[in-house]
């Protein structure tokens, strides 16, 4: 996610780890972890019915819902139920009996040398009706009815909304945004296309409309200070403490809570995850636990953001002070980089009053940055990526058509 | 609960502390109960109110048993304990599990109190909506915002005058406790209260400078209004605010009452 050069393809695996969430702590094998990750990653921006199909049969899940154990006499309805309540539909759009017969159609389905194996002896080959469909169905009919299911896009619209718009969307807006995605066939890379160049995505209501999960906050202000960019002069990023932080956080992972994932917005903020928020972004900007990161890297991030991919940190820092030839202040530089909100004036104020002008010498950056990040707003999702993600490296290797998003943007 | 107990709840809630825990009930409470207990503690009178909540599943009918019903002998023809086996609940047909020889004798001192068959209408046997609706005591509910414990001690503190800074804290690891939920009430949770402490990664006035600062940015903080963000605006503010007051709190009372703050030591056992 740090260093990925498409990090929409991170942002999106990670969006279908928390939606098909699976935990390491039942399913104990790092490497079936690692391989439902590659296939999340595989379909990340894909067809979601392929997606849910390879992982009806995916080792680490057949382990973490019991699918495995799903015998013809003693059907485990534990995958059917989290199948229509969680991975495809949502509570109110299926029966008991779906799930029972739904069961049967996946018996059969077993693990054998730790991969996927259908074992026919143990398939109940009887007519079942599933969702108002009858017929002789196996595991794969289940879930190509479920995604026929109107239920399902909308389903799907939310969640994808949640991440990337707002954390609690209008029936109109889930209803618009599950048409674009049935126009799509369900294809995420279209629909996402189509959301990011949306007037909806950019209104003003969806400012601040989304509260960041710690990997949000973590990586995008790691990415924010270019934390990733090894050509950068004294920058490293110390992996094993980020990670440790993110369980403090929350947000453990491959471990999340349990199967309904984590639940986002505002449960993740609590006085004690407060603190660890306000402790890392105040170690930001330092040598610290997290890595080192010299206050230049901000400005330069800055004029990247502005849209100028020849910024180097040796440049005169007093350049940042122009952004498309507009001089700004050392602050207006910052809070735009770092902050999903311009500062107000009474913040302006606040920051810039105490710091006594917040000079453009680097400890003034270092104390204009620390500021920017004690704002309220740093909490809010800023980018669609890990914030700035996308401004920097190749862009052109990104399957979102940038230019557009950020004329779109304006 | 007995019924005795129930009406007396609401009483005591006005006056009481309250403390919740979720996830493993860190060993330093239990150490804090016993420093209560003994005569040397210095404490205040006011009682403390401790509410568990064991999160995970969980053989009812083998909790509390039912041990000469049909229907229950033939719903666990293995499992079953028998009326030999169960610890008899005198005045009733029921008996608690062999494993719980100590909550039954505190039930003979009448110290335990038991509720049966909690549950909602139609339930649609989804574990998640189960357990929204037991922290929130709402079966009709479709967001789940608020929790009874952090209702009922709203509601007491509003009839009370001498509301406190600080009415109940959450213990544990877990995220925090829907039903602790509730707006406008100062509850911190707290997973280690030695690490409890705000960090700016300087000390002395700077930190107070600083930390002074935090307050007044999320403060002076603004959104367009009637949007989501000014919402969440609002719930950022008084959440950094009591991150700083509890923070500071539990800092201080470290100082002064050591034996109620784990040591590495204790945690570490």
């Amino acid at each position: 996610m740090i260093w990925s050069a498409n990090p929409i393809i991170e942002r999106m695996t990670l969006v279908w780890h928390n939606h098909f969430a699976t935990s390491n702590a039942k399913v104990a094998s790092v490497p079936l972890m690692h391989q439902q990750n590659e296939l999340l990653r595989r379909h990340s921006i894909g067809s979601f019915e392929s997606m849910l199909n390879d992982m009806s049969r995916d080792p680490a899940m057949l382990i973490w819902l019991d699918g495995g154990n799903n015998k013809r006499r003693a059907p485990n309805e534990n995958f059917a139920r989290e199948l229509f309540e969680l991975f495809g539909l949502g509570i109110g759009n299926y029966t008991e009996k779906d799930i029972k017969e739904s069961a049967r159609s996946f018996t059969g389905w077993t693990l054998r040398a730790s991969q996927f194996y259908y074992d026919e002896s143990q398939h109940d080959p009887k007519p079942k009706t599933v969702l108002g469909k009858t017929g002789p169905w196996t595991g794969g009919d289940v879930v190509r009815i479920t995604v026929e299911h109107p239920a399902c896009a909308r389903f799907i619209a939310l969640k994808i909304l949640r991440e990337f718009a707002e954390n609690d969307p209008s029936p109109q807006a889930i209803d618009a945004f599950a048409t674009v995605l049935r126009q799509h066939k369900m294809e995420i890379a279209p629909s996402l296309r189509t959301l990011f160049q949306s007037e909806y995505f950019y209104h003003a209501d969806r400012l601040g409309a989304v509260i960041k999960s710690p990997i949000q906050l973590v990586v995008g202000s790691l990415i924010s200070l270019r934390a990733n960019d090894e050509s950068l002069p004294n920058t490293s990023v110390h992996l094993a403490n980020v990670v440790r932080l993110l369980g403090r956080l929350g947000q453990d992972v491959f471990e999340p809570p349990n199967v309904k994932g984590w639940d986002g917005g505002r449960t993740w903020i609590q006085s004690a995850t407060m603190l660890d928020r306000i402790r890392f972004v105040s170690a930001l900007v330092h040598k610290s636990d997290f890595g080192t990161i010299p206050a230049s890297n901000a400005i330069t991030q800055s004029k990247l953001s502005a849209g100028n991919p020849q910024a180097s940190p040796n440049r005169d820092v007093a350049n940042a002070n122009k952004v498309n030839g507009v001089p700004k202040s050392t602050l207006d530089v910052l809070s735009a980089t770092l902050l999903a909100q311009p500062i107000n004036s009474a913040q302006r104020k606040e920051l810039a009053g105490l710091s006594g002008g917040c000079s453009v010498r680097v400890t003034g950056i270092r104390s204009c940055c620390i500021r920017c990040l004690h704002c309220p707003s740093i909490n809010w999702l800023k980018g669609v990526m890990f914030d700035w993600a996308f401004v920097h490296r190749s862009s052109e290797e990104i399957h979102v058509p940038l230019e557009t998003l950020q004329r779109n943007s304006r | 609960m007995t019924a005795q107990n129930r009406r007396s709840f609401n009483q005591q809630l006005a006056a009481a502390s309250m403390v919740s825990m979720s996830g493993v009930p860190p060993l330093f409470l239990t150490q804090a109960l016993a420093d209560q207990k003994s005569s040397k503690a210095d404490r205040t009178k006011q009682p403390i109110l401790v509410m568990v909540q064991m999160g995970g599943g969980n053989d009812g009918l083998n909790t509390v048993v039912p041990y000469q019903h049909d229907t229950y002998l033939k719903a666990r023809p293995a499992l079953k304990v028998g009326s030999g086996a169960a610890l008899k609940i005198s005045g009733s047909d029921l008996g608690l599990h062999p494993q719980l020889a100590e909550l039954h004798r505190l039930y003979n001192q009448g110290l335990v109190g038991i509720v049966q068959g909690v549950g909602y209408p139609n339930p649609d046997r989804s574990h998640f909506r189960s357990m929204d609706i037991w922290h929130s005591a709402n079966p009709a509910g479709k967001r789940f915002d608020e929790g009874w414990l952090g209702k009922a001690l709203k509601q007491q503190l509003a009839s009370n005058t001498g509301s406190q800074a600080m009415p109940a804290i959450s213990l544990g690891t877990e995220k925090f406790p829907l039903m602790l939920n509730t707006s406008g009430l100062p509850i911190p949770n707290i997973q280690n209260a030695n690490e409890y402490r705000l960090d700016l990664g300087v000390s002395g006035s700077a930190k107070t400078e600083q930390a002074d600062r935090v307050r007044k940015l999320s403060q002076v903080a603004n959104a367009k209004v009637a949007t989501p963000a000014a919402k969440d605006l609002e719930f950022l503010r008084s959440t950094t605010t009591l991150a700083l007051d509890s923070s500071t709190r539990l800092e201080a009372l470290a100082g002064t009452h050591p034996a109620i703050i784990p040591t590495a030591d204790l945690l570490s056992n």
